[in-house]
C-alpha cells in the first residue's frame, strides 16, 4: 500500500530529485550554521526544520494537488515556527500574511481541479495560469505581493533567512515550472518589473541583509522571465537559476550572519575593508556575489545565458537584458566597494575566534562548491541539446558591464545613501496611510503607535463591533425575530 | 438481533433511573455504575456493528424493530440505516469520552448530573433511531428538559438566566415543530416517516410550505442559525465545560441529522426545490456563518468565542449540505465529524486550562501556557484545526467544502469562508498569544480549583489529550473514512431502503 501511495502520488523524475537534493543541501548548510546561534529552545528549531524538510519534499515531488496543498501549509507553519525561534515579533504578521496567500491558493487550486486538471501538470487556460501566479505570489514574492519579503528576510535569524530566501520563495516557481509550460505574458512582464524595481531598490540600500533580500526579488524576476517567456532555452535557464540562486543566496545569507556577528553592525559602511578582517569570509562572499551577476565559469553565467534566450529576436528586449545585467553589477560592485575593498578607512579587529571558524566556512562553502560543480555539469541537468556556453564572449561582456558600472558608480560617488532604519511593517503602513492622506488632501503622519498586526486586528474588530452593535440586545426583541423570520420565509415562498 | 436497537435507547435511561437508587445504597459505588453502563453501551454498539458488518460494507444496511409487535402504519417503529448509524457511532463515541471527562470535571451534585446526562444520551439515541414523527418530538423535548438544568448546573445567576433563555428558545422551537406535526397529522392522518414521505406530495402547496417553514425554523432555532441564534453564546458561556462541549459538539449533530433526515428523506429534497427554499437556506446559512465568525472576534470570553465559532461553522455546514450534490454531502458529513471532534477538543482543553484562571476572560488567560504545556499545545492544535491547517481534520473538511461549492458553480461562498477563516486566525491568535504572556499566576492559581484530587485531574487531562489525538488522527487517515461516508451519502441520496416496510 505504501509503495502504491508513493508511485501513485509522487513523481520521482530526475528534475524533481535534483530540486530535492538542492533543497536538502540548503537545509543542511543552514542547520550547520544554526549551531552558532545561541537562542533558547534549540530543539524547537530542529523539529521545525525536520517537518519543513518533509513538507518541501512533498511539494516538490507530488503530483497530487491535495498533498501539494498540505505541504504548502506545512511550510508556512514550520517557517513561522522557525521565525518564532529567533524571538521575532515579525513571525505573527508573517503567518497572517502567508495564511491569506495560502487560502487564496487553495481556492485557485480547487478552481483548477474543477476545470479538469486533476493532477499537477501543464495548464492551458491563461486565466487559470494567472490566478495560480497570484496564488503563489505571496509566498514567492511576485511584484506587488513582495512587500513583506525585505522586512521578514532581513529581520529573521540568518539561517532562517537563508532557508526563506534560498528555498521557500523558490517553491512557488517550482510549481509554476510544472504548470505554466507554454509561457505566460503577464509573468514575463512581472519578471521584468521585479528585476528592475528590486535592482533599483538594492542599489540604494545600506543594510546588508535588506540588500540581499531585494537582490532575491530581483533574481526571482529572472526566473519569472524564463518561465513566462515560453522559450524552451529560457525555461531550462529558469530551472538552472532556481538551483543556482538558491544555493548562492543561502551562502550569502549565512555569510551575512557571520559578518553581523563579527562587525556587530549590519550597515555596509561599517564593514570598513572587510577583506583585511576576514579573508576567507570575504572570498566566499565575493564568490556568492559573482554567481548573482552571472560571471563566466560559474553556473550563474549558464543560467542567465539561457534565460537571455527569452528575448528572441526582439532588439528592445535584448537591450533590456543588458540593462538588467548592469543593474545587478552596480549593486554588487557597490557593496564590494563599500564593504570589502574600502581603502580609506582600514580598521583591525583585535579579538578573533569569536565563533567556530570551520562551521562558518563549511556552511558557506558547501553550497558554493555545488555551484562550481554545476557550472561544469549544467548540460547534464538541462534536457535540451545545447552547445558549449561561449566563455570568451561572456568574459568580454562581463568586462564591459564591469567597466560601465564602475564608471557609473565613480560618477555617482559610489552612491552614498544615509543610513536607513531596518524596514518594518509599521513604516510600510505609514507609507500607505500617507498616500491615502495625500490623495484625500490631509496632513501626513510620521509615527504610528501600534504595529501592523494591531492595525489588522483593529480593522477586523471594528467590523465585529459594528455587527454586534446592530443586533438586538433585549430578549424581547431577540424573540421577536423568530416570527419575523418565519413570516419572511413564508413571504419569499 | 433487532432487539439491540431498543436496548441502545433504554439502557441509558434505565441507568439514569438506577443512579438515585444506587445513591441510597452507596454513593461511592456510583462511579462504577456509570462506567459499567458506559462500557456496556459502547460494547453493545460494537457487537451490533460487527454482526452487520457485511451489509454495512455494501451500504445496504437497514434494520427495523416494531414496538409491541404492532406493524408500521399503526405502531411505532424504531429503525436504523446508514445515515442513522453514522450519527449513532459518532454520538456514542463522543458521549463515552465526554462522560469520562465529566467524572473528572464535575465535583459536586454528581448524582443529579449523571441522571440528566444519561437521559439526554437515551433521548439522543431515540431521535437517531425513531421512525415516528411524534416520537421524535417527544425525544426532542426530553433533550430540552434535561439539558436546561445541566446548563444551570453551577447554580449561579448567569447559569439560571442562560437556562431560562435556552428554555424560551427551545420551547418555541419545539412548539413550531409540534405545530408542523399537527398539520401533518391533520392532513395525512399518519405519523410514520414512510407514510409521510409517500404522501407528502399530495398535500396542497400552501400547507406544504407552512409545514416546511415551521419545521425548518424549529430546527434552525435548535441549531442556532443567524437570526435565531441568540441563546447560543450565553448558554455555552454559563454552563459547565462538559455541557458546553455536549451542546456544541454532540447535540448539534442530532439536529443536523434531523435536518438531513427530514429534507432528504421524509419530505424529500424536491419539496425544498419546488418551494425555491434551498437557495434561501444557502444564503441564510452562509450569512449566519459569516456573522458567527465575525462576532467571535468581538467576544473576550473564551467560551462565548467558541460558541460564536460554532454558529459560524454550523452555518457553513448547513449551506454545504443544502447544495445537495454527492460531493457536497460528503463534504458536509466530513465537516460535521471534524467540527464536533475539534470543538470538543477545544472545549475540553480550555476547560482544563481555565481551571487555573479566575474567569473565562481573555485577560485572565495570561500565562496558562506555563501551567500545562501539553494541554496548551492541544489547545493550539485544536485551534489550528478549526482554522484549517493540515494535518488536522479541519483542513480536509475545508478542502472538500470549498471543492463542492466550486463544483456546483458557487464562486462567492468559498471566498466568504476564506475571509471568515482570516477572522478565525486572529481570534484564536489573541488567546494563544495571551497564554504565552508571563504573569504572576501563583495568586490566581488557587482561586478556583475544583480538581483537587489528583486522579480527577488526570482523567480530565487524559481525555483532553485523547480528543486532540483524534483531531490529528482523523486528519491523517481521512482516507479510511472516505468510503464509509460515500456509502452513507449514497443512502441519503436514494432513501429507497429506508421507506421499505417489512
Amino acid at each position: 500500500m505504501f509503495v502504491e501511495l508513493i508511485l501513485g502520488n509522487f513523481d520521482l523524475s530526475k528534475l524533481n530529485i535534483i530540486f530535492l537534493a538542492t533543497g536538502l543541501i540548503i537545509t543542511t548548510a543552514s542547520l550547520i550554521s544554526s549551531q552558532e546561534y545561541s537562542y533558547p529552545h534549540r530543539n524547537w528549531f530542529y523539529v521545525s526544520l525536520l517537518i519543513y524538510t518533509l513538507s518541501f519534499s512533498m511539494i516538490i515531488l507530488t503530483t497530487n494537488w491535495i498533498i501539494f496543498m498540505i505541504g504548502w501549509e506545512l511550510v508556512t507553519i514550520t517557517t513561522f515556527a522557525m521565525l518564532l525561534w529567533g524571538g521575532n515579533k515579525i513571525a505573527r504578521i508573517y503567518l497572517i500574511i502567508q495564511f491569506v496567500g495560502s487560502n487564496f491558493l487553495l481556492y485557485v487550486i480547487l478552481l483548477i481541479m474543477n476545470a479538469g486538471y486533476t493532477t499537477i501538470g501543464p495548464i492551458d487556460n491563461y486565466n487559470l495560469q494567472l490566478l495560480l501566479i497570484v496564488g503563489v505570489g505571496l509566498k514567492s514574492a511576485i511584484i506587488g505581493l513582495h512587500f513583506w519579503l525585505p522586512i521578514v528576510h532581513s529581520r529573521a535569524p540568518s539561517p532562517v533567512s537563508a532557508i526563506l530566501s534560498g528555498w521557500v520563495v523558490k517553491l512557488g516557481f517550482i510549481l509554476l515550472l510544472k504548470t505554466v509550460i507554454t509561457g505566460n505574458i503577464a509573468l514575463l512582464y512581472a519578471g521584468i518589473a521585479m528585476v528592475i524595481y528590486a535592482g533599483l531598490k538594492a542599489i540604494s540600500e545600506t543594510d546588508y541583509k535588506v540588500l540581499l533580500a531585494y537582490s532575491t526579488i530581483s533574481q526571482l524576476g529572472f526566473i519569472a522571465i524564463g518561465i513566462g517567456s515560453g522559450n524552451t532555452y529560457a525555461y531550462w535557464g529558469s530551472v538552472l537559476h532556481i538551483i543556482v540562486h538558491g544555493l548562492a543566496k543561502t551562502s550569502l545569507f549565512l555569510g551575512s550572519g557571520y559578518w553581523i556577528k563579527k562587525l556587530k553592525s549590519r550597515t555596509i559602511y561599517d564593514f570598513k575593508n572587510g577583506w583585511s578582517k576576514d579573508k576567507i569570509n570575504s572570498l566566499l562572499t565575493i564568490l556568492g556575489l559573482l554567481v548573482l551577476v552571472g560571471f563566466p565559469l560559474i553556473a550563474g553565467y549558464n543560467s542567465k545565458t539561457l534565460i537571455k534566450y527569452a528575448a528572441g529576436d526582439s532588439v528592445v528586449f535584448k537591450y533590456l537584458f543588458h540593462l538588467m545585467s548592469i543593474l545587478t553589477y552596480i549593486y554588487v560592485l557597490r557593496f564590494l566597494g563599500w564593504g570589502i575593498f574600502r581603502t580609506d578607512q582600514v580598521e583591525e579587529i583585535s579579538e578573533k575566534n569569536i565563533y567556530n571558524e570551520w562551521k562558518n566556512i563549511f556552511s558557506m562553502a558547501l553550497p558554493l562548491a555545488v555551484i562550481l560543480i554545476i557550472g561544469f555539469a549544467s548540460n547534464s541537468i538541462i534536457e535540451i541539446d545545447y552547445a558549449q556556453f561561449n566563455l570568451i564572449n561572456g568574459f568580454i561582456k562581463s568586462i564591459i558591464y564591469i567597466i560601465i558600472s564602475l564608471s557609473l558608480l565613480k560618477a555617482k560617488n559610489w552612491i552614498y545613501v544615509k543610513d536607513k532604519p531596518v524596514p518594518s511593517m509599521d513604516r510600510l503602513l505609514i507609507k500607505i496611510k500617507n498616500w491615502y492622506h495625500i490623495v484625500m488632501g490631509e496632513d501626513t503622519v510620521k509615527t504610528l503607535e501600534v504595529d501592523m498586526e494591531n492595525q489588522i486586528y483593529n480593522i477586523l474588530i471594528s467590523i465585529s463591533n459594528f455587527i454586534h452593535g446592530i443586533l438586538p440586545k433585549k430578549i424581547q426583541s431577540q424573540l421577536l425575530l423568530i416570527p419575523i423570520t418565519i413570516l419572511l420565509l413564508l413571504l419569499f415562498i | 438481533m433487532n432487539d439491540i436497537l431498543i436496548i441502545l435507547i433504554v439502557l441509558p435511561i434505565f441507568t439514569a433511573f438506577l443512579i438515585p437508587l444506587m445513591d441510597q445504597w452507596d454513593k461511592e459505588k456510583r462511579k462504577f455504575l456509570v462506567i459499567s453502563s458506559n462500557i456496556i453501551e459502547i460494547s453493545l454498539l460494537i457487537i451490533f456493528v460487527f454482526n452487520n458488518i457485511d451489509k454495512i460494507k455494501q451500504g445496504t444496511f437497514y434494520l427495523q424493530y416494531n414496538l409491541g409487535e404492532w406493524l408500521p402504519p399503526l405502531g411505532v417503529i424504531i429503525k436504523i440505516d446508514m445515515l442513522s448509524l453514522f450519527f449513532l457511532i459518532l454520538t456514542n463515541l463522543l458521549m463515552v469520552l465526554l462522560l469520562f471527562y465529566s467524572i473528572g470535571y464535575i465535583g459536586d451534585h454528581e448524582g443529579k448530573y449523571y441522571v440528566l446526562i444519561f437521559i439526554i444520551w437515551g433521548a439522543m439515541q431515540g431521535v437517531l433511531l425513531t421512525g415516528d414523527i411524534f416520537n421524535l418530538y417527544v425525544m426532542l423535548e426530553l433533550i430540552l428538559i434535561t439539558s436546561a438544568p445541566l446548563i444551570a448546573f453551577k447554580r449561579n445567576r448567569e447559569g439560571t438566566e442562560a437556562a431560562i433563555k435556552y428554555m424560551f428558545y427551545g420551547v418555541i422551537g419545539g412548539l413550531l415543530i409540534f405545530i408542523a406535526i399537527i398539520l401533518l397529522y391533520y392532513t395525512l392522518g399518519t405519523l410514520n416517516y414512510n407514510e409521510i414521505s409517500k404522501n407528502f406530495g399530495s398535500i396542497s402547496n400552501s400547507i406544504q410550505s407552512i409545514i416546511v417553514v415551521l419545521f425548518l425554523s424549529g430546527i434552525f432555532i435548535k441549531i442556532g442559525i443567524f437570526p435565531l441564534h441568540f441563546w447560543v453564546a450565553k448558554v455555552q458561556s454559563a454552563s459547565p465545560t462538559p455541557i458546553s462541549a455536549l451542546i456544541s459538539g454532540v447535540l448539534i449533530n442530532i439536529y443536523i441529522y434531523d435536518y438531513i433526515r427530514f429534507f432528504w428523506d421524509v419530505f424529500g429534497f424536491e419539496v425544498l426545490k419546488n418551494l425555491k427554499l434551498d437557495m434561501i437556506i444557502i444564503h441564510i446559512a452562509i450569512l449566519s456563518g459569516l456573522i458567527g465568525i465575525i462576532l467571535a472576534l468581538y467576544e473576550k470570553d473564551l467560551k462565548k468565542m467558541l460558541a460564536y465559532s460554532t454558529i459560524g461553522h454550523l452555518g457553513i455546514i448547513i449551506a454545504t449540505l443544502t447544495i445537495n450534490t454527492k460531493s457536497a454531502l460528503i463534504a458536509g458529513l466530513f465537516y460535521v465529524l471534524g467540527h464536533s471532534v475539534m470543538k470538543i477538543s477545544l472545549f475540553t482543553t480550555s476547560g482544563y486550562l481555565i481551571q487555573h484562571t479566575p474567569t473565562n476572560y481573555l485577560e485572565d488567560f495570561k500565562g496558562v501556557a506555563y501551567k500545562d504545556k501539553i494541554i496548551f499545545a492541544g489547545f493550539i492544535i485544536g485551534a489550528g484545526g478549526m482554522v484549517g491547517f493540515p494535518p488536522m481534520i479541519g483542513f480536509i473538511s475545508r478542502w472538500f467544502t470549498i471543492k463542492s461549492f466550486l463544483q456546483s458553480g458557487y464562486y462567492i461562498p468559498p471566498l466568504i469562508i476564506i475571509f471568515g477563516t482570516l477572522f478565525a486566525v486572529v481570534y484564536y491568535f489573541r488567546f494563544i498569544v495571551n497564554g504565552f504572556k508571563k504573569t504572576h499566576l501563583e495568586e490566581s492559581f488557587d482561586f478556583k480549583l475544583i480538581l483537587s484530587v489528583l486522579y480527577r485531574e488526570r482523567i480530565v487531562r487524559d481525555i483532553s489529550i485523547v480528543f486532540v489525538i483524534l483531531v490529528i488522527l482523523l486528519g491523517l487517515f481521512f482516507n479510511v473514512l472516505y468510503i464509509p461516508i460515500v456509502k452513507v451519502v449514497e443512502s441519503i441520496l436514494s432513501p429507497v431502503l429506508y421507506n421499505f416496510i417489512l
